[in-house]
C-alpha cells in the first residue's frame, strides 16, 4: 500500500498540510452549523423546545438560581428560616418605599389639601399601602393565640419555638447579594434576583458612595441581556421599575428616568392582556415612576396624559386617582398664576 | 483482505464483550419509560417532543460511548495480551492493523446508532413538522462523526492509558463545542493579530459537534442543504485520516 511505502517524514508533512487545510476551510464549514446549535446560558424559549438536553439543562439552571434567591430570602428575612406566611421583605420595602416617595413628592408639590373619598379615610400613605399590599394579614406559621384552635398544643408550640432573632447569625439583608448575583449569573433571566440584588446593593450606600451608579451599571446590564423579544410580552417591567426608579430618587435625573419608562409603558399597554398579575403591579409602579418624572421636569399636561393612559389599565387604583385630581390642580393653578403662558409645558 | 480480516476477528470479539448489549437493554429501558409516559399523555406534542429528542441525545451519546470504549481498548490489549505479536507476524501491515481495528470499532458504533435509532424512532413517534430527510441527514452525519471520534481515540489509544484516554476523547467529543464558544468569547470579536490567529489555530481542532444536529432536526422542517451536508461529511473524513495517519506514524516506530 502507498502508506506504507511512503517516508515518515512524508506522512508527518501531510499530517500538517491536511490540518493546515481543514483549519483554513473549517470556519466556513464549521460556523453555519454552529450557529444552529450554539447553546447559550441565556434561556431562548424556542430554540430551547428543539432539546430534551437542553430542556433539561434549563432546569437545572432555573432551579439552581432559585435555589440561590430561596437562600437569599434567608437573609432578606432577617435571617428567620421561615419566614411569616404571606410577608414578602423585598415586595414590602419597595411598596413602603414608593408609597413614601409619593406622598412626599404629593406634598412638596402640592399646597392643596385633597379631600379623601369616603372608603379612603384612613389617609395616602395608608390607602396606598393597603392597595399594594398583597393580602399582607401578619399570619404566622404558628399561630398567636387568639388564631390557635389546638390549645395546649399550640402553647406548648409557642413555647419551645424561638421567635427571637439574637441566636441568628445573617441578619443584614445586604449579606444576601452574593447569593443574588450568583442568581442572576445562573439564570440573567431571574427578574426578582436583579430588582433584589439592585435593592440592596443601593442600600449599601453608606458604605459605600458609588452603590446608586453600581446599581444603575447593574440594571443597565440587566436590561441589555433582557431584550424586548419580537412577538412576545414584554415581562421585565420589574427591572424598568427598578432602574427608573434608581434614575429618579437616589439618582434625582428625572429626564433619564422618563426615556428609560416610555418605551416600556407603551408596550405594556400594548401587552396589557397578556401580562401576569406581578408584571401588571410593576407596570403600575412604572406608570407612578413616569408621571413623578414629569411632576419633576413639570410637565404636568403630560403627567396627566400618562395618569389618564395608566388609569384606563389599572381603572381601581386610587392612588392613580388621586395623583390625577393632584395633577390637574396643580396645572390649573400654575395656569392662573401665570395666564400669559397657559397651556405651555414648562418642563426643562 | 488482511484489514478486512482484522476488522471481523475485532467485531466479532466486540460482541463477545456485551458491551453493546448493555447500551441496548439500558435504551430499551428509556424507550419502555418513554412508551409508559407517552401512554399517560398521549396528546401531548411537547411532551412526544422532548422524549424523542432525549431518546436520540441518549442512542448518539450510547454510540459515542461504545466507540470510544472499545478504541480505547484495541492498541494496548492487544499489546498486553500479547496477542498483537501473531497479529504482526502474519502477512499484515501496522496500517492494515490499524485499518482493521478502525473499521471494527467504527463499524460497531454504526450498528449501535442505527439499532438505537430505530429502537426509538419505532416506540416514540416523532413531534408533528419532522423530516424524514433531514433526520436521514443527522444520522448519516452522526456516523461521520463517529468514525472520526474512532480514529482520533485509536490515535490517542497510542500514548494515553486507556482511562485517560477514554476520560479525555469523551471530554472532548461531549464538551469542545461550549469550550470553543468560551474560547471564542474571551477572545473577542475584534481582537488584535495574535487574538485572531489563535481563534484560526482552535479551528485546527475537529468540531465534531457541528456533526450531531439532533436540534436541527427537531427544530426545522426543511433538508440540509446537500452541499452543506456532503461538506460536513468531508470535513470529519479528512479528521479521521489525518488521525489515523498519526496513529500510524506512532505506531510503526513503537515497539510490541
Amino acid at each position: 500500500m502507498a502508506m506504507e511505502g511512503s517516508k515518515s517524514s512524508q506522512r508527518w508533512g501531510i499530517v500538517v498540510v491536511g490540518l493546515a487545510f481543514l483549519m483554513a476551510v473549517g470556519p466556513l464549514i464549521v460556523e453555519p452549523m454552529s450557529q444552529r446549535i450554539r447553546v447559550s446560558l441565556m434561556p431562548e424559549r424556542e430554540r430551547d423546545e428543539s432539546s430534551g438536553l437542553l430542556q433539561l439543562f434549563r432546569s437545572l439552571q432555573m432551579s439552581l438560581a432559585d435555589i440561590c434567591y430561596a437562600k437569599s430570602t434567608h437573609y432578606q428575612h432577617r435571617g428567620i428560616l421561615y419566614q411569616i406566611e404571606g410577608e414578602d421583605i423585598l415586595g414590602e420595602e419597595i411598596n413602603r418605599e414608593q408609597n413614601n416617595l409619593t406622598d412626599k413628592a404629593d406634598e412638596a408639590t402640592s399646597p392643596v389639601v385633597v379631600p379623601l373619598q369616603p372608603d379612603d379615610r384612613r389617609g395616602p400613605g395608608l390607602a396606598a399601602a393597603d392597595h399594594h399590599n398583597h393580602t399582607h394579614k401578619d399570619l404566622t406559621e404558628i399561630p398567636s393565640p387568639e388564631n390557635d384552635f389546638r390549645g395546649i398544643i399550640g402553647d406548648v408550640e409557642r413555647a419551645v419555638k424561638p421567635f427571637d432573632t439574637s441566636h441568628v447569625e445573617h441578619v443584614k439583608p445586604i449579606e444576601a447579594l452574593p447569593w443574588l448575583r450568583l442568581a442572576t449569573w445562573i439564570n440573567p433571566e431571574h427578574e426578582n434576583a436583579w430588582v433584589a440584588t439592585a435593592f440592596w446593593l443601593k442600600r449599601t450606600e453608606r458604605q459605600n458612595p458609588q452603590a446608586t451608579a453600581q446599581a444603575i451599571a447593574l440594571l443597565e446590564r440587566a436590561l441589555a441581556v433582557n431584550p424586548p423579544r419580537k412577538g412576545q410580552p414584554y415581562e421585565k417591567q420589574g427591572l424598568v421599575y427598578m432602574l427608573g426608579y434608581l434614575y429618579l430618587f437616589p439618582g434625582n435625573n428625572a429626564q433619564k428616568a422618563l426615556e428609560v419608562l416610555e418605551p416600556v409603558l407603551k408596550r405594556g399597554e400594548e401587552d396589557f392582556a397578556q401580562l401576569d398579575e406581578v408584571q401588571r403591579d410593576w407596570l403600575s409602579f412604572n406608570f407612578r415612576n413616569a408621571i413623578q418624572a414629569c411632576r419633576k421636569l413639570k410637565q404636568h399636561e403630560k403627567a396627566i396624559e400618562i395618569c389618564k393612559r395608566a388609569i384606563a389599565l389599572f381603572p381601581e387604583d386610587k392612588p392613580l386617582q388621586k395623583t390625577l385630581r393632584r395633577e390637574q390642580q396643580l396645572l390649573k393653578k400654575i395656569r392662573e398664576a401665570k395666564p400669559a403662558n397657559a397651556g405651555k409645558q414648562t418642563g426643562r | 483482505m488482511p484489514a478486512w480480516m482484522v476488522a471481523r476477528i475485532t467485531f466479532l470479539e466486540t460482541l463477545r464483550k456485551k458491551d453493546f448489549f448493555v447500551l441496548l437493554i439500558l435504551l430499551g429501558l428509556y424507550a419502555l419509560a418513554a412508551m409508559v409516559l407517552l401512554q399517560e399523555k398521549p396528546a401531548d406534542d411537547s411532551i412526544r417532543q422532548l422524549l424523542f429528542s432525549l431518546g436520540l441525545a441518549f442512542g448518539f451519546g450510547a454510540a459515542a460511548i461504545l466507540v470510544v470504549v472499545l478504541a480505547a481498548r484495541q492498541v494496548p490489549k492487544e499489546i498486553e495480551q500479547g496477542t498483537i505479536l501473531p497479529l504482526l507476524a502474519r502477512p499484515i501491515s501496522r496500517w492494515q492493523f490499524l485499518e482493521g481495528k478502525f473499521l471494527a470499532c467504527w463499524l460497531v458504533g454504526v450498528i449501535a446508532l442505527v439499532c438505537f435509532v430505530a429502537l426509538i424512532r419505532v416506540l416514540v413517534r416523532p413531534p408533528t413538522h419532522f423530516s424524514e430527510v433531514l433526520f436521514a441527514q443527522t444520522i448519516v452525519l452522526k456516523v461521520a462523526g463517529l468514525g472520526a471520534l474512532t480514529a482520533i481515540t485509536l490515535m490517542f489509544s497510542l500514548f494515553l492509558p486507556e482511562a485517560l484516554n477514554i476520560v479525555l476523547s469523551l471530554g472532548y467529543y461531549f464538551f469542545w463545542g461550549i469550550l470553543f464558544n468560551i474560547f471564542q468569547s474571551a477572545l473577542g470579536p475584534a481582537g488584535g493579530t495574535g487574538e485572531r490567529l489563535l481563534g484560526r489555530i482552535l479551528y485546527a481542532f475537529p468540531h465534531l459537534e457541528v456533526l450531531n444536529i439532533s436540534r436541527v432536526c427537531l427544530a426545522q422542517s426543511e433538508p440540509l442543504a446537500w452541499i452543506l451536508t456532503l461538506s460536513l461529511i468531508v470535513y470529519a473524513a479528512g479528521y479521521a485520516a489525518i488521525a489515523l495517519l498519526v496513529a500510524y506514524n506512532l505506531f510503526e516506530r513503537r515497539w510490541v
